[in-house]
């Protein structure tokens, strides 16, 4: 199962995606959205991925959120007052604004943190490829997945060569600041300097042939995802259905 | 024959400098040949390559005077798509020649492939094919990136090969290579040129050219044309002192001339090895 | 030189393509860095703004918002932080192209636009979607305000134009030093960059074509 769900075809897994968002912005209340937290969880779990969704969540979703509830409750709205604490007011009209608004972006924000966590962007790319995208878009995105990591190993490599060479890394913040521009300067223009002839490598490798491009190891639909694709568009429209008409 | 290269009186100036790069160049090639280019660093041996792939103007732009012409057609009338499935380049530097969007090295050499549209069957098929002649198995499913700066290079000569132009460009392909992986690549140039592929080989590695090349071009410092022709030929007409470097068996040739072991020719001078062995067997064989 | 074609139909050349995961990479590097060295300010906009100068607006666009939907993997919450990517970046670029940043003057009166066109779009998004919260640390600047009884709107632009205009500059700053070290041959093939080649060469171009 830890594979089966990694291994979906991307547009499967976007379906449950799209329905989540539409159904928490259209429906009313906050229980569905919130339940959606512990839906991405099972999901993770199922994935073998929950480690790791817990902990991006708590980071940033769950943050946010409590930051929400306090400015909300206590700094925006300074009516029906529930209840006080020090000098701080709880105002109910800003308890509600918070749980509409915090309900919403834990559904979101849980339901792609997962997705993300079980889809690779190799196969997003694959996905975009076969529905016809642009090309140059998916191989925008792809580049940029590569070299990030990549220049950030450089950026390392070069800050401890730096550091060798007697560039201040430590001390008071002039200093600090002073160190940033020899740091980060020869990453980006050893990067620039390679791209001239990087443009002419794709060039060689036929990049402007303006026909469809095709994939050398094609990225397909199973039976599984067409049969699963189903079943979660019906869901979703059942919710939807359910949650915003009745 | 129609030639299959033909360059009239070219003149090339990069934007932003005021002296040309290349002056006078003017050559014909014909199918199957492999032709060398020699000249100081800053002659003009990449910006030439250039001119034959249409990067410059296309890409470099700059002012670009005369003629260039493949298969009797003027090289502004083909396309990129046609230019990338006629003329194979391959660069000096390895590590601009990943495409940087493929993580296995097998997908990099079919990137090619994909972008002409190829179906994945023949992609296979044919990459497959590229593995097994460069002896890449071992790295088939390693990331490009992570390559050695050799490997690299064996790699994007596989990702030309894999497309199969009718030009292959070598821009001094070994400059980074170790021996070992020198011999690999001038033991493909030998194979692209059995079957019958036109070859351009600009290279430091005097001694090795020589015995690959059939046409030699010289280049000076200026970037203007000073000889075209058969090598034996051509460097009879200069001598070690002059800035370009001579092969070894012509320098050699030429000592012993000059110390009077040997008759001077004026119009053949041995190149390769081989050759000069030759030149003095002969002579000692009609003393 | 001759005419160039500009616009959103010509600048996504194949060069100018290639530096969007340049830009993108170059503001994660910058952050990476920031932090590392225990910065007070955030080099997260560096990559955005110098290909939006070089570039141009669009693909200074595609830039800022690749940077969001790539930091959006990690943290769903950058994403519609990408509208002020765009902002910025359309800003940024709009003023290269008017030729702000050749000179000093220029470069005060298009630092103190782009800034406030940050602070305002970042302001729509964080009080629209997320109550004038952003989950860092600016989020006590703006609880400060609302003590003291000032509206949300205004709170969070105070915010915003408080803790973005040294970040704006330096990262402006930042990525002009970087642009003044890329060689003139890289920036003349580029739309936007001719601006940025020294003087004399240019003339030396003029003069000769």
């Amino acid at each position: 199962m830890t594979h089966f769900i990694p291994r979906l075809y991307p547009t499967t897994k976007a379906w449950l995606v799209l329905g989540i968002i539409l159904c928490s912005i259209f429906i009313p209340g906050y229980w569905f959205q919130y339940s959606i937290f512990l839906v991405a969880l099972v999901l993770a779990m199922l994935s073998g991925v929950a480690k790791r969704y817990t902990s991006l969540f708590l980071k940033s979703i769950f943050i946010i959120s409590l930051f929400i509830f306090i400015i909300q409750t206590f700094l925006v709205y300074h009516d029906h007052i529930i209840g006080s604490w020090y000098i701080f007011k709880v105002s109910s009209t800003g308890l509600q604004a918070s749980l509409t608004m915090t309900s919403k972006i834990v559904a979101i924000g849980a339901i792609l943190i997962w997705f993300f966590q079980v889809t690779q962007v190799k196969d997003i790319a694959a996905a975009m490829q076969n529905a016809g995208w642009n090309k140059k878009l998916i191989f925008v995105m792809l580049s940029t997945m590569q070299l990030i990591p990549q220049m950030t190993s450089m950026m390392n490599t070069i800050a401890d060569a730096q550091r060798s060479r007697g560039v201040e890394t430590e001390g008071n913040l002039i200093t600090r600041m002073k160190s940033f521009v020899p740091m980060l300067g020869p990453v980006v223009l050893t990067s620039i300097e390679q791209n001239e002839e990087r443009v002419l490598t794709l060039e060689s490798r036929a990049f402007s042939n303006r026909q469809r491009p095709t994939l050398m190891v094609p990225v397909n639909k199973t039976k599984a995802d067409y049969l699963l694709s189903w079943i979660i568009i019906i869901i979703m429209l059942g919710i939807f259905y359910w949650g915003v008409f009745k | 024959m129609n030639p299959l290269i033909e360059l009239n009186d070219v003149l090339y100036r990069y934007p932003l400098t005021r002296k040309s790069a290349l002056r006078h160049i003017q050559f014909k090639v014909t199918s199957g040949m492999v032709m060398g280019i020699i000249g100081v660093n800053g002659s003009g041996k990449t910006t030439l390559c250039n001119v034959i792939r249409s990067f410059i103007p296309n890409f470099y732009q700059g002012d670009l005077q005369g003629t260039v012409t493949l298969k009797g057609k003027p090289l502004n009338q083909y396309s990129e798509t046609e230019l990338s499935q006629l003329v194979g380049y391959i660069f000096q530097n390895p590590f601009t020649q990943i495409s940087g969007v493929k993580d296995t090295v097998a997908e990099e050499i079919g990137y090619g492939l994909e972008n002409l549209g190829v179906s994945s069957k023949k992609i296979q098929k044919r990459v497959a094919k590229m593995i097994d002649l460069l002896n890449l198995s071992d790295i088939k499913d390693k990331n490009p990136f992570d390559l050695s700066g050799g490997q690299k290079q064996m790699v994007a000569i596989a990702a030309i090969l894999a497309i199969n132009p009718e030009i292959f460009i070598f821009d001094e392909p070994t400059s980074q290579l170790d021996p070992a992986g020198t011999t690999k690549i001038f033991k493909i140039i030998q194979q692209l040129k059995s079957q019958g592929k036109t070859v351009i080989l600009v290279e430091h590695k005097l001694d090795l050219m020589m015995q690959y090349i059939d046409q030699l071009l010289v280049l000076d410092e200026q970037g203007q044309q000073i000889a075209w022709g058969k090598p034996e030929e051509i460097l009879a007409s200069f001598t070690e002192n002059q800035t370009i470097a001579l092969p070894t068996a012509t320098r050699v040739y030429q000592r012993m001339a000059a110390q009077h072991l040997i008759p001077i020719a004026t119009n053949k001078v041995p190149v390769t090895q081989d050759e000069i062995v030759q030149t003095i067997q002969n002579f000692q064989e009609t003393r | 030189m001759r005419k160039r074609k500009i616009g959103i139909r010509y600048d996504f050349n194949l060069l100018a393509l290639l530096l969007i995961p340049i830009g993108v990479s170059l503001s994660v590097v910058g952050y990476q860095l920031s932090t590392v060295l225990k910065l007070p300010i955030f080099i997260d906009l560096i990559g955005t703004v110098m290909v939006s100068m070089i570039a141009g607006p669009w693909v200074g666009a595609a830039t800022g918002i690749l940077g969001n939907l790539v930091n959006g993997m990690l943290n769903p919450i950058s994403i519609p932080f990408a509208f002020v990517s765009l902002c910025t970046a359309l800003a940024t670029g709009y003023l290269s192209r008017w030729k702000m940043y050749t000179n000093i003057v220029g470069i005060v009166i298009a630092g103190l636009l782009v800034d406030v066109v940050s602070a305002t779009s970042s302001a729509v998004v964080s009080v629209l979607l997320f109550g004038g919260v952003t989950g860092t640390g600016t989020d006590f600047i703006t609880a400060a305000f609302l003590a003291t009884g000032q509206q949300i709107w205004t709170s969070v632009i105070s915010t915003n134009l408080i803790s973005g205009t040294i970040n704006t500059i330096i990262n402006m700053v930042l990525a002009l030093l970087i642009i003044h070290n890329i060689p003139p041959r890289f920036l003349v093939k580029l739309n936007y960059g001719w601006n940025y080649i020294p003087k004399k060469l240019r003339r030396l171009e003029e003069s000769l074509s």
